[in-house]
This record gives C-alpha cells, sequence and structure tokens, in this order.
C-alpha cells in the first residue's frame, strides 16, 4: 500500500513539475518540485528513504518533459550525498536548516548539469550569466517552496501535539 | 564525510542506471515506455492545472495591478488604431482584387494548413522551454514543423514527434535560432534568445528603432518568410558598433500558451530533404 501511495506521489510530483510549477516562477526561475520533495523526505524521514524516490522521481520527471533521463537522474542524485553529508553537523535552527542547505547544493549541482547539457545542444551563455541566471534563481525558486512546505509541515506537527480543549485522548488529536 | 562514503555503492549504481537510460533513451527503446506515460499522465496534468491555474492567475495579478491597468489603456488604443488600419486595409484588398481582375493575374495561392493543438506541459528549465503538445505523428505532425499562436505569430518548432504527442521548443529556448527580418528597414538578422529567456536580434549592421517590427526571413529553409516575432522594445549600442543589442517581446504569450497551431502546410527545408 505504501508503495502505491509512494508511486502515486512520485507521479503527481512529476506531473505538477511540467503543470504546475510554470505557474508559481519565483525571481524568474522555476522550482524543481521533485528535488524540494527529495529533501523535504530526507528531512522528515531520513536520507536512506531518498534512495528509491530520488532515481525514480528523475527518471520519470524526464520522461514526462521529453529529456534526457539519464542526466535527470545524474542531476537528482546529488540529494543524497548532500543530505547524509549535512546530517553530519548540528544545524542551528533544526535539521530542516540541513535539508535546506542540501537542496541548495543538489539544485546548483542540477542546474549546472542542465547548463552543459544545454550548451552542448547549442545555446550561449557567458560564465558570468550561469551563476545570476541559473542558479541563484533557481536557488532562491527551490528555497521558497520549500521554505512553504517545511512551514506547513511545522504546523501540522505543531497542531497534533497541540491538547485540544475537550479532546479526551491524544489519540483523538491524530490526523486522519 | 563518513555519511557520504556510506552512499558511494549507491552514487555508483546511479551512475551506471543514467548510462544505460542515456543510451536507451538514444535509441529509442524508451519512446513507447514514454509515450504510454504521457497518455496516462495526460489527465493527472489537466486536473493540476485546472486546480492549480487560478490560484497562479489571483497571485500574478495581484503583484501586477497596476502595470496590467496601463497595459489595459495601452492595448484599448492600439486596438483602436489597429481596427482604423483593418478597415484601410480591407479597402486595398477589395481595390487589389479589382485591379487583378482588371489585368487578369492570377493571385498566388496563400491557403496555410493549420492543425490546432493543446499545451499539455511546459519544461521551463535553465536556458530551456519546451512545451508538450496533444498531436503527434499520427496526425500528421512531423519534426521540423513550425508552430505559431493562434493569433498566426511565431511561437517555435516540433522538436520531437511521438505517436500521440509532439514536443516543441519555444523560441525563447536559448537553444533556438530564427532568422529574422526587420520588416520597417528590411535589416536581416538572427533572434536567440538569452539566459534569462529574453529574445535578443544580432544585427551586423543598420538602424532600427524601438517599436519596429520583427518577422521571419525565411533564410535557411526553417521557417516560411513573413512570419510575425515580435516588437522590437529596446535597442543598446551606437549604429558603429560591430553588433547591437535588439530586444525584442514576442507577439506570443510563451509562457502562458495554452493552444498552438502547427504549421502543416510548410514544408522546412530539413524535411524537405527526406
Amino acid at each position: 500500500m505504501r508503495a502505491i501511495a509512494g508511486a502515486a506521489g512520485i507521479l503527481l510530483l512529476a506531473a505538477g513539475q511540467g503543470t504546475v510549477a510554470p505557474l508559481f516562477p519565483v525571481a524568474g526561475a522555476t522550482a524543481e518540485f521533485p528535488l524540494v520533495a527529495a529533501a523535504l523526505v530526507g528531512w522528515l524521514r531520513g536520507v536512506r528513504a531518498t534512495l528509491i524516490f530520488v532515481p525514480a522521481a528523475g527518471a520519470l520527471t524526464a520522461a514526462l518533459a521529453g529529456r534526457d533521463l539519464g542526466l535527470y537522474v545524474v542531476g537528482y542524485a546529488a540529494v543524497v550525498p548532500a543530505l547524509a553529508a549535512a546530517s553530519e553537523y548540528r544545524w542551528p535552527m533544526g535539521r530542516w536548516m540541513g535539508a535546506a542547505a542540501a537542496l541548495a547544493a543538489a539544485g546548483a549541482w542540477f542546474r549546472l548539469l542542465l547548463v552543459g547539457a544545454a550548451v552542448l545542444d547549442g545555446a550561449d551563455i557567458a560564465a558570468g550569466d550561469v551563476l545570476r541566471h541559473a542558479i541563484a534563481p533557481g536557488a532562491l525558486a527551490d528555497a521558497t517552496f520549500f521554505a512553504g512546505a517545511a512551514a506547513v509541515v511545522a504546523l501540522i506537527r505543531s497542531l497534533h501535539r497541540l491538547p485540544l480543549r475537550g479532546a479526551r485522548s491524544r489519540e483523538a488529536l491524530r490526523w486522519p | 564525510m563518513v555519511a557520504v562514503a556510506r552512499y558511494r555503492w549507491w552514487l555508483a549504481t546511479m551512475a551506471g542506471l543514467a548510462l544505460f537510460l542515456t543510451i536507451a533513451g538514444r535509441v529509442g527503446a524508451l519512446t513507447p515506455l514514454q509515450s504510454a506515460l504521457l497518455w496516462l499522465v495526460e489527465p493527472v496534468g489537466e486536473g493540476l492545472h485546472a486546480i492549480f491555474a487560478p490560484a497562479a492567475a489571483v497571485l500574478s495579478d495581484i503583484g501586477e495591478l497596476r502595470r496590467l491597468q496601463e497595459e489595459n489603456r495601452q492595448l484599448r488604443l492600439e486596438n483602436e488604431r489597429l481596427k482604423a488600419q483593418v478597415a484601410e486595409l480591407r479597402q486595398d484588398t477589395t481595390r487589389l482584387q479589382e485591379l487583378e481582375s482588371a489585368l487578369g493575374v492570377i493571385p498566388s495561392g496563400g491557403g496555410q494548413r493549420l492543425l490546432a493543438a493543446n499545451v499539455l506541459a511546459h519544461d521551463v528549465s535553465v536556458l530551456t522551454h519546451t512545451v508538450l503538445i496533444d498531436r503527434g505523428s499520427a496526425d500528421g505532425i512531423r519534426e521540423g514543423m513550425v508552430v505559431l499562436s493562434p493569433g498566426g505569430s511565431l511561437v517555435g518548432k516540433v522538436i520531437r514527434a511521438l505517436p500521440q504527442q509532439a514536443f516543441v521548443r519555444l523560441i525563447d529556448d536559448s537553444r533556438s535560432v530564427v532568422a529574422v527580418r526587420i520588416q520597417e528597414t528590411g535589416i536581416d538578422g538572427s533572434l536567440h534568445a538569452s539566459a534569462d529567456r529574453q529574445l535578443e536580434v544580432k544585427l551586423a549592421r543598420g538602424e532600427v528603432a524601438a517599436g519596429a517590427t520583427v518577422v521571419t526571413s525565411g533564410l535557411g529553409g526553417e521557417y516560411p518568410p513573413g512570419l510575425p516575432v515580435g516588437k522590437v522594445v529596446e535597442v543598446s549600442g551606437t549604429p558603429q558598433d560591430m553588433f547591437r543589442t535588439v530586444r525584442v517581446e514576442p507577439f506570443a504569450q510563451l509562457a502562458a500558451a495554452q493552444t498552438l497551431l502547427v504549421l502543416t502546410s510548410f514544408t522546412p527545408q530539413a524535411l524537405a530533404g527526406n
């Protein structure tokens, strides 16, 4: 059952990358929903939980976008070592900071790969523009969606722990 | 770095998987699987778009209310001017037909065959902008065919045709190059997209002013001549400069394209050779 739910979630994320993400550009860039989700999974469930998610999301997103599947798998894969490296440090505001840093590093790697692929395919870009127009706006877009999702998770967690007046037991406070 | 070393085997597996997928994709082994996936996800994508598009529109409008009001005012004025021009052109066309008939001239058949297609998804990645449309090789779509907006201005060209869908590379994709002409002065140039997806015309010489109309020149045979592309909004540099930056605003709304027209009656030179 969990595998089916996971597969459906990945499918939704990949479909959302082509249909929803372009509707909400941040600084002219589109967030990478699957990468943001991978960072969230890494934060909430640990690095091991992302091992299957990352290649599946990468291959599916690339297939739906008509891109090279291998490029996306290698691009998204960076989030795993980034999350693992981040897990070794004690972050000042909690583990979510580590996940955000891992997302920034993986996003930069992924976009660098995309720039490389586009240049090989005939695109013309000055070296200085890579950071200004490719990596920085993308990182901002990813960070915005990660922060939004992290805020929702934090809200759900705080509601989950909040003892409501009239509730008979802690079980009654659980989300369905 | 102990934690990273723990995933060495996984990273090596991913590198192998990526290599396998790249090779399989290049030889076309994944095409049936991709077609099936796109068919499966099409309704999901449409549903997601229907849910989130109104929210995105509201957010976008809130941030740009003042600009939209000004744009609306400008458009009203332009609409009025264009209506007057249409009336004038109608008169000219009637007069031309009368003259042609009096002189016995047979007009060339300029009928275009267009195939309407819905946009299923946008891929707006770094330096790239492609869209997925719901028409494919089964509908007569072939790679290289020219794609227009509902208003008839240039949007891009088909880069890959699957049986039921096709991928279209838009003109604001950094890999696109379009041979264009400044309509008012007849100067030729090439249209490129910069890293931030702004359209720029590279002109080797000649005068150009803001407000000029950019159309396809037809040079190279990839696009038919005379297709409207956009309007010059900014020119930087002097006529003495080797290359001047000419910024162009496309007529077609590339980021919000929902319906496109594939020009099936024009055969690009690359296709004509096959």
